[in-house]
Formats: structure tokens, C-alpha cells, sequence
């Protein structure tokens, strides 16, 4: 007897395979460890802050080479940033990571930027960075000499973890490879904000990589029709570029290998009374979930009114996509919670469309053409499906798209791996839907976007669709459970015209309550 | 929220266990296995910003917990798995003609089934876990597939 080797196989190795799932998210994160100030393990926003403060600082060392017939280039950077005791810088980050596009018209839009400010004080070791998207803050780092504080409260580094080892057990957080503290607190040194070994001190080493050559003028260009001279200098982390006006000899703009730039817009020194160096307050941001789950709740029949009967305001892009065609719905379980509990956890209903092919796993096939839409009814739901946007909910009519795959990589000893298969990540609103697209092309995602659409309800007349028992279903479809309080007569009614849609899915619930209300008020 | 935690979230949520068995014959035991993925994520959670640089997902984080699992044994290297990497025991128990049907393949081959029938890796994936092109995958699949319902036939069957 032939048979498929493949299937065979699995199903051989799926009968011995252990089903149990012993896993734990929450394990995973403080095994990560504390969130080091050494600036390579920093978060994006407080890198990027980091890394400017410190090349801001860097120009006014600069050293007599750059004469002018002013006078030294290092005198002039200095007479532009004045004599006080505190460096305050505002810039601008873009997140490069997203494409911005009109879904409609495909056409590019201005990319998503953060604004950075931070206030520098060299002498007393403080720096302080506040990261906005638009009037939202949605990052605020003080880094001390006694540590470093975010909303959340102080930062578990390894300086901490020494002098408190009882609290760091506790707080299931250690610098040890065993996770074991110790009992008796102890001293680490903390190095002060500005002095990162692993970049070397910007300041001193700028100077000695200018003394040896490691640092150069590598060219004039123009910038925003602004003369610049640009600096390149060698860090750990590759080379580091800054654009100085040539007519202010201030840095209007400084990237880094990985991509990161900040476009300075004011650089100024200020007296320690104009300064910000207040603690971060717990409430300056609001509540975000650190974790998000889409549970399987009900694969759902692949036609329109079985969808949206299912799940509430759902959308859907037909029964075909661009030719792909729709493989699979599943209504599902949406838990978004937050860190300690607080605020309570929320859970919904989401909706995930599979169009493409399918492997025998019930996944998209990710080597062939592909479509997956996950639709969440809110941002913080939403989180279950890779929604990171607290802050920057896309406009009306707008995508931001990000392209995960398809790079080249190096495997064992350097070999060239082939290209993983491309993909393509993009988040919008649609109809008060947070919907999630990944796809195997820009093309296909862009198109998911555009043909997204309420899909087909109950089928009922116009002027049927304020009736009664229409507010019993949504009642019900929203969530499984009938949270508002309905007559008998309405409640039999929706049951009768519930029959007629041939839903697959469980619904003792409906019955449940039916029985309840009619018993108690026929 | 950074974009590569949410993924290797994802990832750990739909994968966890399928990455568990695949390494309990590296390591010995589901208690074992399990430490050595855990590690993997959080490492793979502090090393985040490798992440576009290394390709997709499952096959990078699947190399450092194949790294971990080999440094917890202290033997084989990341090219050649150890020689004694095959089911458990309990495994064993449960399906002697497939334990001694793995046994007969060399262990590189071997990985491959493991990576395929355990942690439900495309062929994609398991190319980039493993350094080789898909090419070699399907032919190395083809080729454990014909050795071990050979072999199965034969055990079950009888000569």
C-alpha cells in the first residue's frame, strides 16, 4: 500500500510527541534579565537618546585641525552651544522600520517619527531623555549615578541587583547566569550615564580617534539647503556620521550603522534650573499590555454571513483575494493583560481570514502566495496580533507596512543561507477594526487593505435591521454571552430567526438564557 | 513596544512545544528541553536586534537553542549533532520500531526528521536552521523517509 511518506510520518511522530505545553511567557521575559544601561541593551528610544547626547557632546571636543579663519572649528561648536552647565537637545527619530502608504492610491506617505529631548549635566552624571509621539509621551528614562528610573520605577540593573539581592530574587531577577543573588548586599560600581564602556566614552574617545586618525571629514554636501560638513567617526557599533552646519557649527543630524538617525532640531546649553531632570511618573503613560494571546476559539464556515454572524463588525476581502482564495476563518479569544495586573486583563473576540494555501497543519503555506488578516476591535486587543501602536494608530485610509523577510543571511561558518521567504507585515483601521495583514508580498498586502469591507450580515432587509432580536444576536455574537437584559418574546424571536442561519457553533449560551428570562417572565 | 519582541513572542506562543520535543533527544529529558528553549527566547529577546539581520525567525532561534542544548551536553558541535541523538527512552517505550528505525540514520539526518516531525519546520526553515539550501532538505527528507519506512516495513512487517 502506497502512501504518503510525509503524512505518515508525522502521524507516526505526533502519536509518541508530548503534548503537554509547560510553557510561560512571563518566565522567558525575566529570564532576559534586567534592562542593562550599557547602551547596546537599551530599548530603540533610549539608544537613540543615549548615542545623540553623546555625539552632541563630542563636537564641542573637537580639536585644532578644524581651524577656520574665525578661528578653531572647536571654538566656534563651543560659541554655538553656549557656556551652561546642561546640554538640551530636541530631535527628531524616524522609525524607519515602517513604510507609510495610501491604501487606496498606494502612494508613499511621510514616515512616523518620534521627538527626543534630553537634558545632559556631565558634571553631576544625570541625563534624561522624554521620547513623544506627537503630544503622547511614550518613553521616559533618568539615568543617575544611583540608577536608572522609568513610569514602571527604577531599573533593575546590575548595580541594583548587588544592593538589594533579596528584593532581586524576589523580583525574579539576577545578573547571574544561575539566577542565584545571594543574601548579602554588596557593591557594583554603576557607571555613570555618559561613561559606556562598550562605546568607549564618546567624549575622550572621539579625541583620541581624531589624534590617530580614526575620525574624519569625509565630505560637504547639502541638507534641507543647508551647507554641512559631514564627520565620520569609528564606534563599536560601525561608523557613526554627523552632519555639521557649516555656517552654525551645530550637528543638525547624526546616524549610525544600524539605520538609526536623529535630525537635531535645537542643541543649547541651559542653566540647571531650566532642566528637567524630574523623576518619570507613573501615570505620564498610559496603561500598555505586555502580553497578548489569540486563542482558537471556532473555525468558521468560509462565506460571509457565517463570518459576520460570528464575529461582530468583521470584515473580510471576499471569497478570493487577487486570485488566492479564502482558505480559513477562525473566530478567536483575544487576552490582552499588563504588567502586575494592573489594569485587569481584557479579552474580546477577534477574526483571522487565511487566504492562499494550506499546509496539513491548517497554516498558511509561507512558499506560496499568501494572505493572512487578523481584526481585533480594539488597539490593546489588538496586541494579540503583533499591534504595537499605543501612540500612532494609522489615519484614515493609511497603512503602515513593514518588510520582515526575505534577507539574505549568513548561516555556520558564514555560509550564504538562502533568502527567508519574503513577508510583509501591515497594520490599519477599517471600520473601527484594528486589523493586522501579513502577506507574502507588498502587492498582495496592499490589495488585502483596499478590498477589505463589512461582510455580509444576516441578510435582513433594511427595514427589518432595527428590530429587537437583531440587538439580542449582536449581544451575543459579540462576545458568547448575553450581557443586556431582553423580553422573552424578543429573545424567542432572535432564537427563531437565529435558526435560519445555519451557524455552526456552539450556542447552549443563547438557549441558556431563553430559558432563564422566559421562566422568570414569560 | 519593540516590533522583534512581539514576533519572538508570537513565535514561542505557537512553537513552544513543537521546539520542546525537538530538543528532549538532544538533551535527555522534557524538564531539560525545556530550560534550554527557554533560554533560547530570552536570549533570542536580548539579542532582538539581530533579528533583521539573521533571516527568519524559527531557523535563528532554533540555532541558539541548538547551541544552548549542545553547550548543556558539552559535546557535538553546530555542524554535527551528537552521535547518541535519537528519542528517549520513554519515546522508545511507545514506539520501539520507529526508536530503532531513527537509530539507523546517520544524526545529521536525523536532526532533519526531527526539525520536520517534532518542531514542524518548513523546508524553508530547516534549510536556513541547518546551512543548506531546501534542495538538499527535500533530498535528505526523501532519503530519511525511504530509510525509515524501510525500515518500519521491515520491523513490522517481517522479512
Amino acid at each position: 500500500m502506497k502512501t504518503d511518506s510525509d503524512a505518515a510520518l508525522a502521524d507516526r511522530f505526533a502519536a509518541i510527541a508530548d503534548h503537554v505545553d509547560d510553557s510561560d511567557w512571563d518566565e522567558v521575559v525575566l529570564r532576559r534579565g534586567p534592562l542593562p544601561t550599557r547602551a547596546r541593551g537599551l530599548p530603540r528610544a533610549r539608544r537613540a537618546a543615549l548615542a545623540m547626547t553623546l555625539a552632541a557632546a563630542a563636537v564641542v571636543a573637537l580639536v585644532a585641525p578644524w581651524d577656520r579663519s574665525s578661528g578653531s572649528l572647536s571654538d566656534l561648536a563651543l560659541a554655538a552651544i553656549g557656556p551652561g552647565p546642561v546640554l538640551h537637545v530636541v530631535g527628531d527619530v524616524p522609525i524607519t522600520e515602517f513604510k507609510v502608504f495610501n491604501i487606496q492610491s498606494r502612494a508613499s506617505q511621510p514616515i512616523l517619527s518620534w521627538q527626543q529631548e534630553t537634558w545632559y549635566d556631565h558634571r553631576r552624571g544625570l541625563r534624561h531623555t522624554i521620547t513623544r509621539s506627537g503630544a503622547s509621551i511614550v518613553d521616559d528614562l533618568l539615568a543617575t549615578p544611583k540608577g536608572s528610573y522609568t513610569p514602571g520605577g527604577i531599573v533593575y540593573d546590575c548595580a541594583w541587583v548587588a544592593a538589594h539581592p533579596i528584593a532581586a530574587t524576589k523580583a525574579r531577577v539576577s545578573c547571574n547566569a544561575s539566577g542565584s543573588n545571594g543574601t548579602k548586599p554588596h557593591l557594583v560600581p554603576r557607571p555613570l550615564p555618559t561613561l559606556n564602556p562598550g562605546l568607549v566614552g564618546f567624549l575622550d574617545g572621539y579625541q583620541q580617534a581624531l589624534r590617530k586618525g580614526n575620525a574624519h571629514l569625509t565630505g560637504k554636501a547639502r541638507l534641507d539647503g543647508r551647507a554641512v560638513e559631514w564627520l565620520e567617526f569609528k564606534t563599536d557599533g560601525g561608523p557613526e556620521r554627523v552632519a555639521l552646519d557649516t555656517r552654525t557649527h551645530k550637528p543638525l543630524l547624526v546616524k549610525d550603522a544600524s539605520g538609526w538617525s536623529i535630525r537635531i532640531t535645537t542643541i543649547e546649553t541651559i542653566s540647571s534650573d531650566e532642566a528637567n531632570f524630574a523623576h518619570p511618573t507613573k501615570h505620564e503613560i498610559g496603561a500598555q499590555p505586555t502580553f497578548g494571546r489569540a486563542d482558537n476559539d471556532q473555525a468558521l464556515r468560509l462565506d460571509p454571513s457565517a463570518i459576520s454572524n460570528a464575529v461582530h463588525s468583521s470584515l473580510w476581502a471576499g471569497k478570493t483575494l487577487s486570485g488566492l482564495p479564502l482558505a480559513g476563518a477562525t473566530r478567536e479569544k483575544l487576552t490582552a493583560s499588563f504588567a502586575q495586573g494592573t489594569p485587569a486583563p481584557q479579552t474580546g473576540i477577534g477574526l483571522q481570514l487565511l487566504y492562499g494555501a494550506l499546509e496539513a497543519s491548517g497554516r498558511l503555506n509561507p512558499t506560496h502566495p499568501y494572505v493572512q488578516i487578523s481584526q481585533a476591535p480594539n488597539a490593546t486587543l489588538a496586541f494579540a496580533y503583533m499591534w504595537g501602536f499605543e501612540h500612532e494608530t494609522p489615519p484614515t485610509g493609511q497603512i503602515y507596512v513593514e518588510n520582515m523577510g526575505g534577507t539574505p543571511s549568513k548561516g555556520p561558518h558564514g555560509k550564504p543561507i538562502p533568502p527567508s521567504p519574503p513577508r510583509m507585515l501591515g497594520f490599519t483601521v477599517i471600520n473601527g477594526r484594528y486589523v493586522t495583514i501579513q502577506a507574502s508580498s507588498a502587492s498582495l498586502l496592499l490589495s488585502a487593505a483596499r478590498n477589505l469591507r463589512p461582510a455580509p450580515g444576516l441578510g435582513i432587509p433594511a427595514h427589518r435591521s432595527t428590530a429587537r432580536w437583531i440587538t439580542v444576536l449582536n449581544d451575543w455574537l459579540d462576545n458568547g454571552r448575553i450581557d443586556g437584559s431582553y423580553s422573552c418574546s424578543t429573545t424567542r424571536e432572535a432564537i427563531r430567526q437565529f435558526a435560519k442561519i445555519h451557524y455552526r457553533g456552539t450556542s447552549s449560551s443563547l438557549y441558556l438564557y431563553e430559558k432563564a428570562v422566559c421562566r422568570t417572565h414569560p | 513596544m519593540v516590533r522583534g519582541e512581539a514576533q519572538i513572542e508570537q513565535l514561542y506562543r505557537e512553537r513552544y512545544v513543537g521546539f520542546r520535543n525537538a530538543l528532549v533527544p538532544v538533551v535527555g529529558s522534557r524538564e531539560a528541553a525545556r530550560d534550554v528553549v527557554q533560554e533560547a527566547f530570552a536570549q533570542a529577546l536580548r539579542d532582538v536586534k539581530k533579528l533583521r539581520r539573521e533571516g527568519s525567525l524559527a531557523p535563528w532561534v532554533w540555532q541558539i537553542a541548538w547551541r544552548i542544548a549542545l553547550r548543556e551536553r558539552q559535546i557535538g558541535s553546530v555542524d554535527e549533532p551528537p552521535e547518541d541523538f535519537a528519542l528517549t527512552a520513554r519515546d522508545e517505550a511507545s514506539d520501539p520500531a520507529l526508536s530503532a528505525a531513527i537509530r539507523s540514520l546517520p544524526p545529521k539526518r536525523r536532526m532533519v526528521v526531527f526539525l520536520r516531525y517534532f518542531a514542524d519546520f518548513s523546508y524553508a526553515e530547516i534549510a536556513q536552521a541547518v546551512g543548506v539550501t531546501e534542495g538538499t532538505v527535500a533530498a535528505t527528507l526523501a532519503q530519511a523517509h525511504a530509510a525509515l519506512l524501510d525500515q518500519l516495513m521491515t520491523k513490522e512487517v517481517g522479512p
